[in-house]
């Protein structure tokens, strides 16, 4: 009797050591898969294969300091603006100056990469309609035009035009390099 | 059975059976490995929280868009009460004159964006004279109204300079057709070509011999305020008016009084209000010679001093996206039937 209690209790015990074993094992390969989901999304945003532009914008806002309020431009004066069209691009994301600065956020994703260089010329473009529209108005403004921030990478194309030109571009190589 | 008796404990002789010292010894083994298993799960969860991808608390200012310096400025300038820029603040917004004057000698300053005392309407220390306004002539006034739908502006066209472009910008009359550009004035109506999109540039001028319109809005002035012969700048709005009224002879012409700036603005360009105030006198004259409406959006805009709320602009001049809307909200409820 005293044998089998004692091997009920051992028995209990070895179930016990296992299962608390077994908790430590998948807490210890759950933590690891935390970690490495955590890793995989870090970096700015930047999914395998794909670049969040709407993170990057609300980066570019929140990190650089802007004279003028910014505003999203509407589709409606996309063309004043830009002289290429816009079903180029799949995805879009425009912000301008409420009129008195050339700041400006413009980030695309090209339908493919050739589309994406045709929006990185029509970026230097608008730079240079600018420094035309801008010399005789505040002329200021156009040393933001000077070097602006103009990135490409695969099918991405983001152009910041500011007065802190190597924290735009810290911004935009983290997501875009 | 051998036992580890603890000799030097004489409070507590009993001795301890050496299997369950092993048995405790094991139990402290799992134990720490169950403790270190929860500390790594708790950095795990440390790391995925301040991975970018989930929700995060943006520290600094939470208004849209809105510069960050502003706010900051602000907090300087209430410990500033003069209202003038020190040495030392920190960059708020550039001041920029809205058209370049060769012979202006004034540099980029920084300025505060908010009044000294805070608030929409708060008074400066010590308060400013109150800009003297001419009263607005009844048989040009356009009367409050019910406010209008966004499709009145459907076949309306606003002329301006950089003011309008805000107001274009905005959106919020994306159905009217804007003819503006940044440093546009009265004598360049004629002159200079403004981008119309889709690779179209072409005049003022020009662009309003392509369709009819039955609402023409104007605003210039603050590029014009520091034309030496304000009478010049008169005589070109008439040009204009007369232009006009010959290219669109169905239209409603709406004459907008010119804004005024800001109190710190007005600092760096002394006088500029009043100036301001006595053109849109003879804008007023300019209406009622021409039978043309005044609609005095600068008195709606303006505060008890007759000046521009300093949370109105962030460089004194052009409107936040606040104020433009209730520029928008004044052009809605001030139409001609």
């Amino acid at each position: 009797m005293k044998q089998t209690t004692y091997n009920r209790h051992h028995r209990a015990r070895q179930v016990a050591r296992f299962l608390a074993l077994l908790m430590a094992v998948i807490m210890v390969l759950g933590s690891f898969a935390l970690l490495l989901a955590g890793c995989s999304t870090a970096g700015g945003g930047k999914k395998a294969g794909s670049v969040d532009l709407a993170k990057l914008r609300d980066d570019l806002l929140a990190d650089i300091s802007f004279e003028s309020e910014m505003t999203p431009l509407d589709d409606s004066l996309f063309d004043r603006y830009y002289s290429f069209d816009p079903s180029l691009a799949v995805e879009k994301y425009v912000v301008v100056s409420n009129g008195w600065t050339v700041e400006e956020i413009a980030l695309f994703q090209a339908a493919d990469e050739d589309k994406a260089k045709t929006i990185e010329a029509a970026m230097q473009e608008r730079v240079e309609d600018q420094k035309k529209a801008f010399e005789d108005y505040v002329p200021a403004e156009l040393t933001k035009l000077q070097s602006p921030v103009i990135v490409r990478s695969g099918v991405y194309v983001g152009m910041c035009i500011s007065g802190d030109d190597s924290k735009a571009q810290e911004i935009m190589d983290q997501y875009l390099k | 059975m051998k036992c580890d008796i603890d000799v030097d404990n004489s409070t507590n002789p009993t001795p301890v059976p050496k299997k369950n010292s092993r048995r405790a010894k094991r139990r402290k083994h799992q134990f720490g490995f169950l403790l270190l298993a929860l500390i790594l799960v708790a950095v795990a969860a440390a790391a995925l929280l301040s991975s970018p991808d989930l929700p995060q608390v943006l520290a600094g200012p939470q208004q849209a868009y809105y510069p960050p310096e502003a706010l900051a400025a602000s907090e300087h300038a209430s410990a500033n009460p003069s209202g003038q820029s020190s040495g030392d603040s920190k960059a708020t917004a550039s001041l920029n004159t809205a058209e370049a004057d060769a012979t202006s000698d004034q540099a980029e300053t920084q300025e505060s964006v908010l009044t000294p005392a805070g608030g929409a309407t708060a008074t400066p220390s010590p308060p400013p004279a109150v800009i003297t306004q001419a009263p607005v002539p009844d048989e040009i006034a356009v009367a409050a109204s019910a406010e209008a739908e966004d499709s009145y502006f459907a076949q309306s066209a606003f002329i301006g300079d950089s003011r309008t472009v805000g107001l274009m910008i905005s959106g919020r009359l994306s159905q009217a057709t804007f003819l503006a550009s940044v440093g546009m004035n009265v004598s360049k109506f004629f002159t200079e070509t403004i981008d119309l999109g889709s690779g179209t540039e072409s005049t003022i001028a020009d662009a309003l011999k392509t369709q009819p319109y039955d609402k023409i809005y104007l605003a210039f002035g603050i590029n014009e305020y520091d034309w030496p012969n304000k009478s010049e700048f008169i005589r070109e709005y008439l040009r204009i008016v007369q232009y006009i009224q010959g290219m669109q002879p169905d239209a409603v012409i709406y004459i907008q009084s010119i804004l005024p700036v800001t109190y710190t603005y007005e600092q760096e360009h002394s006088g500029i209000n009043q100036t301001l105030a006595d053109l849109n006198a003879l804008l007023m004259q300019l209406c009622q010679n021409t039978s043309t409406y005044y609609l005095d959006v600068a008195q709606s805009l303006s505060d008890d001093y007759g000046r521009l709320p300093a949370e109105a602009s962030s460089d004194g001049v052009h409107l936040t996206s606040a104020y433009l809307a209730k520029w928008t909200d004044y052009l809605k409820t001030h139409t001609v039937p």
